[in-house]
């Protein structure tokens, strides 16, 4: 059943990067988000689907070692999740830095013009 | 011996520099005293280290570092380490008082900082006793070389001259890398002292050749040598006392120093000798030919400099057995004579108003100056060997090492044209300045410029060691030679009176008729072909690159996202046809009742993003953007990741908050206006992208790798980690040191936000009141909430070592609570309120979290190796640190958002 998980993954990365490619600021923001979220569930879904009697990786004495989930990439992505947020607080600083620079934003709000990138 | 003075000595400048960067802009006038004191001490610690070595011992000091690669930081005290301590130490100390008076009225904190950052490299590179501790050194000079050059980096020619010597010097740095790499491959260790024991070893294999090449090349570029000899001039556009220090007494010799390390490894090698004379030779002669006919004062200094480092090359190259003749003679002549002439020169041209010897032959100067003019009489003398001064013995000791080879016939002509052509230069440079005809007409323009004393002292004592050793020759060359070896070539002038001393009155005569050559032909100018080549070429390169970049570039953000990915594509799938070899299809048993399960979360990423596309309104691209992500989370709820889940959660509800906090407050519409030839390449790219991610998935699943590093993370956890919940004991014990780095990410990316923070004024246009606007009920809310959610969060903290929590996922919470709170009484209060500590706590917890690992090196473990004690550990105090470090990057860059009032 990983092939769900390839279509999600193909999903998101594609749309994510669709979105990036725009040009425009609230849906590269977005899109960056969506990129970021498929690279990540491919990360964790490297180690395989759990299973019905597989468990956290939580410790408890009376539980088999081969039930456990794979913990390494979760540690992975644990961080690669606030890593994606902190760029995207970077890249929303960027697209408030251009908003406030460009010349149009004294003036009358222009159609899809201010929030480009 | 005692090495804590050693590193003491080696640690100063650094410590200085430190200084430097932590002193306010008010104490200025501190700057310069402290690298004179530090260039004091390091002296003194020579002086005191100095008994250790004369007598030709070798001491190491070995530490590992990174055994699993061989690497060893190793550091050595020799006669030529601590005596060149002694020269780094003593000449910074003189330029140091020299510039204080130099740079009096100037911002010079950039100058002072990187000077004693280039001291403590210049120390580095002699004393490493490793090939790649001495590689960093090496960099390092390199790098605050090319920054010093360009001190006055208004002006445009100090760039380019920075430009050429760091692109010639680092390229040079990088042959010496590979070269060094290559040497340690072929010998099994990178250790000089281990090296020139395995020498004859390393000699019978050709690859060495290979490795010699490489490391003289780097040696070569350092030291100015054919055909890299055109930088230092250009880099004759630094200020005076930095050409003094780095470009004729301590970093030009680096390459020399090179040489001296490596001639016990290759001195036997067939190509040593060819290579190194044929160089050294070339340099010389071309490099004096090149002096003979600048007119710029400096540049004469300059190619002077080339010429006499080509002689090194050739001694060098020259030398026989076990040790270079000479060796620390040759370099303190050098050293003494030519930053006092620097020096007198930086004089001169304040005194002056000039350094062009067309202005300066109409004007006298010797009545005007006779005390500069003896001074430079004396360095003169210096430069072509005369008597009575250190560098006849350097001069005799070259001829006895030259004319004892039976190398080539064409050698000593060498010598005999580049030593006519020194003496002419140097009576050239001494002649034009001082003696020219008085014009009395234009005597009013260039009056004399009043200048500091300092400038006169200082290299009057540099001259001093010159004449020390001139007059009392036998306590000075007791000191600088070999033991157990005798200086050849006799003592003093009046010891030996030979043949040599007769070659050496025809040079002096054919000198002084080429210098009236010269005058007779009324300074014609030729330029070097040479140099023009070289700038040819890389101008040319350079253009190539942006060309190539302008193609590449376009600016656009789509395209750019969409050429780097392709990229990456092609790439990929060029390695396909090799991977399937090595992949050994293996299906894994999978619960297919349970994976169904997995469709539910699939279908709401799914349909989250699809209708994305179709999303026309702001909030509708929220609203799908939030479906999707919240579809994840649930995904790592059913994949047995709470952890992940919960960090899904928060972060995503965060990000999705922010977008939503910036793009109310910018007007405009979201509404796609998506070219059509832009969009079809757009949705190439992202389809082709896509289904490749979609197929390396669906791959990787196919094959189950037989060692779980999981695994035996499980299995240690409790044991090693003194914790139950795996994912959190790997982020803060085991793999701790990646969880730094990425706190330094977020470090990065904050302050990344916050540099733009400056520039964004307040635009009192859409000022609103927050008193109308504020929901009552909402605030309310917020107000009981709000301290809950700091206790929860704590309690996520405390408990996460063992159960889902940590810092990462109690940072979130809190950052939540945090944006409630801006969301329900406007942002611009909740963030000014917090602003100030958020940065604080941002270093803090970043200073927290290298804390917790520094208790392991007390105790000669790795460093973030975690100690526990009951509940008390340094892991839970590094999760702290995580915590702390989130937090402030999180409210850091809220305030960026939080500061604009429109």
């Amino acid at each position: 059943m990983i092939a769900i998980i390839a279509v999600t993954v193909a999903i998101l990365i594609g749309v994510g990067l669709y979105q990036i490619m725009t040009g425009q600021a609230l849906r590269v923001a977005i899109g960056f988000l969506l990129f970021s979220n498929g690279v990540n569930l491919a990360v964790v879904s490297a180690s395989g689907l759990p299973s019905r009697t597989s468990v956290p990786a939580l410790i408890r004495d009376t539980i088999e070692f081969n039930s456990y989930v794979d913990p390494l990439p979760q540690a992975f992505v644990l961080t690669a999740i606030v890593i994606s947020l902190g760029a995207l607080g970077f890249i929303l600083a960027m697209v408030r830095r251009i908003a406030h620079a460009s010349p149009i934003n004294s003036a009358k709000p222009r159609v899809g013009a201010e929030d480009s990138l | 011996m005692d090495f804590r003075f050693y590193f003491l000595g080696l640690a100063l400048p650094f410590i200085g520099s430190l200084l430097l960067t932590l002193l306010p802009d008010r104490s200025q006038r501190w700057f310069g005293p402290i690298v004179l004191a530090q260039s004091l001490g390091v002296f003194a610690i020579a002086v005191h280290l100095w008994p250790n070595v004369a007598q030709d011992a070798v001491h190491v000091f070995d530490s590992p570092w990174m055994p699993s690669l061989n690497l060893t930081l190793s550091f050595q005290a020799d006669r030529l380490g601590i005596f060149f301590m002694a020269i780094v130490g003593l000449i910074g100390a003189a330029i140091a008082q020299y510039s204080r008076e130099y740079f009096k009225n100037e911002d010079s904190r950039r100058f002072w900082l990187l000077f004693s950052i280039f001291q403590g490299a210049m120390l580095g590179i002699p004393l490493s006793n490793s090939l790649v501790v001495l590689f960093v050194f090496w960099e390092m000079t390199t790098l605050t070389s090319a920054l010093l050059i360009a001190l006055h980096d208004h002006d445009g020619k100090a760039r380019r001259a920075a430009v050429q010597a760091f692109m010639v010097t680092g390229f040079g740095g990088l042959c010496l890398l590979a070269g060094i790499l290559l040497l340690g491959q072929i010998a099994g260790t990178y250790k000089l002292t281990e090296l020139a024991e395995l020498a004859p070893l390393i000699i019978s294999q050709d690859t060495h050749q290979i490795a010699l090449g490489l490391m003289l090349v780097g040696a070569f570029t350092k030291s100015a040598q054919f055909p890299f000899h055109f930088w230092l001039p250009g880099a004759m556009a630094a200020p005076t006392p930095i050409s003094a220090y780095l470009h004729s007494a301590t970093m030009v010799k680096a390459g020399i120093i090179l040489m001296s390390r490596m001639f016990p490894i290759f001195s036997s090698s067939p190509l040593w000798a060819p290579v190194l004379g044929t160089v050294g030779m070339i340099t010389f002669v071309l490099a004096s030919w090149n002096a003979f006919r600048a007119t710029d004062m400096k540049k004469i200094l300059a190619y002077s400099t080339v010429s006499y480092l080509g002689v090194l090359t050739t001694i060098y190259g020259y030398s026989h057995g076990r040790v270079v003749q000479g060796e620390l003679l040759h370099i303190a002549n050098h050293t003494f004579y030519k930053s006092a002439l620097f020096l007198l020169l930086g004089w001169f041209e304040k005194v002056s108003g000039t350094r062009d010897l067309n202005i300066l032959d109409k004007e006298d100067w010797y009545h005007r100056q006779p005390l500069g003019f003896i001074l430079f009489i004396i360095a003169g003398l210096a430069v072509v060997g005369g008597p009575f001064l250190l560098g006849y013995t350097s001069k005799a000791v070259f001829f006895d090492i030259v004319f004892a080879t039976r190398y080539t016939f064409w050698t000593p002509l060498a010598i005999f044209v580049g030593s006519c052509l020194t003496v002419a230069f140097t009576i050239k440079l001494i002649g034009a300045s001082f003696w020219g005809k008085d014009d009395p007409s234009e005597r009013s323009e260039s009056a004399t410029q009043k200048v500091s004393a300092w400038f006169i002292v200082i290299p009057s004592l540099l001259l001093l060691p010159q004449v020390l050793g001139g007059v009392f020759p036998d306590v000075v060359l007791d000191f600088l030679s070999e033991p157990a070896h005798e200086i050849p070539g006799g003592i003093a002038f009046w010891q030996s009176l030979d043949a040599k001393n007769l070659l050496k009155f025809s040079i002096l005569l054919v000198g002084l008729g080429l210098y009236f050559f010269w005058r007779a032909l009324d300074r014609v100018q030729i330029h070097s072909g040479f140099e023009s080549v070289v700038i040819k070429s890389a101008s040319a390169f350079l253009r190539l690159s942006s060309r190539l970049s302008a193609w590449s570039q376009s600016g656009s953000l789509g395209t750019q996202v969409g050429i780097i990915l392709l990229s990456v594509l092609a790439f990929v799938m060029a390695l396909v046809p090799w991977a399937q070899n090595s992949v050994r299809i293996q299906p894994i048993s999978v619960d297919w009742m349970y994976s169904y399960l997995f469709t539910i979360p699939a279908l709401m990423i799914v349909a989250g993003s699809i209708a994305l596309l179709f999303a026309q309104s702001r909030v509708g691209l929220l609203l799908f953007a939030a479906l999707s992500s919240y579809g994840l989370a649930l995904h790592f709820v059913l994949a047995r990741a709470p952890d992940l889940a919960l960090t899904q959660f928060l972060a995503d509800t965060v990000g999705l908050i922010l977008i939503l906090l910036v793009f109310t407050r910018t007007s405009g519409s979201s509404v796609l206006l998506f070219p059509v030839p832009r969009k079809a390449f757009a949705m190439v790219c992202s389809i082709s992208v896509g289904l490749a991610a979609g197929a390396i998935v669906w791959l990787s699943s196919l094959q189950s790798l037989p060692i779980r590093v999981g695994h035996s993370h499980l299995r240690l956890s409790v044991p090693e980690g003194f914790g139950s919940n795996v994912v959190n004991v790997i982020l803060v014990d085991f793999r701790a040191a990646d969880t730094l780095g990425e706190v330094v990410v977020l470090v990065i990316a904050a302050v990344g936000a916050l540099a733009l923070l400056p520039q964004l004024k307040p635009s009192p246009k859409v000022e609103e009141n927050p008193a109308n606007t504020r929901s009552l009920l909402v605030s309310y809310a917020v107000s009981i909430i709000l301290p809950l959610t700091f206790i929860f969060a704590v309690y996520l903290l405390l408990r996460g070592h063992n159960e889902p929590g940590g810092g990462f996922i109690a940072a979130l919470v809190t950052v939540v609570a945090i944006v409630l709170h801006g969301i329900s009484f406007r942002t611009k209060e909740t963030y000014s309120r917090l602003g100030g500590y958020a940065e604080w706590m941002m270093w803090g917890g970043f200073l927290v979290c290298i804390a917790s690992g520094l208790l392991a090196l007390f105790k000669q473990a790795p460093f973030l190796t975690h100690y526990y004690q009951g509940s008390l550990s340094t892991a839970l105090v590094f999760d702290v640190g995580v915590y702390l470090t989130v937090l402030g990057t999180a409210v850091t860059t809220l305030r960026v958002f939080g500061e604009k009032a429109r």
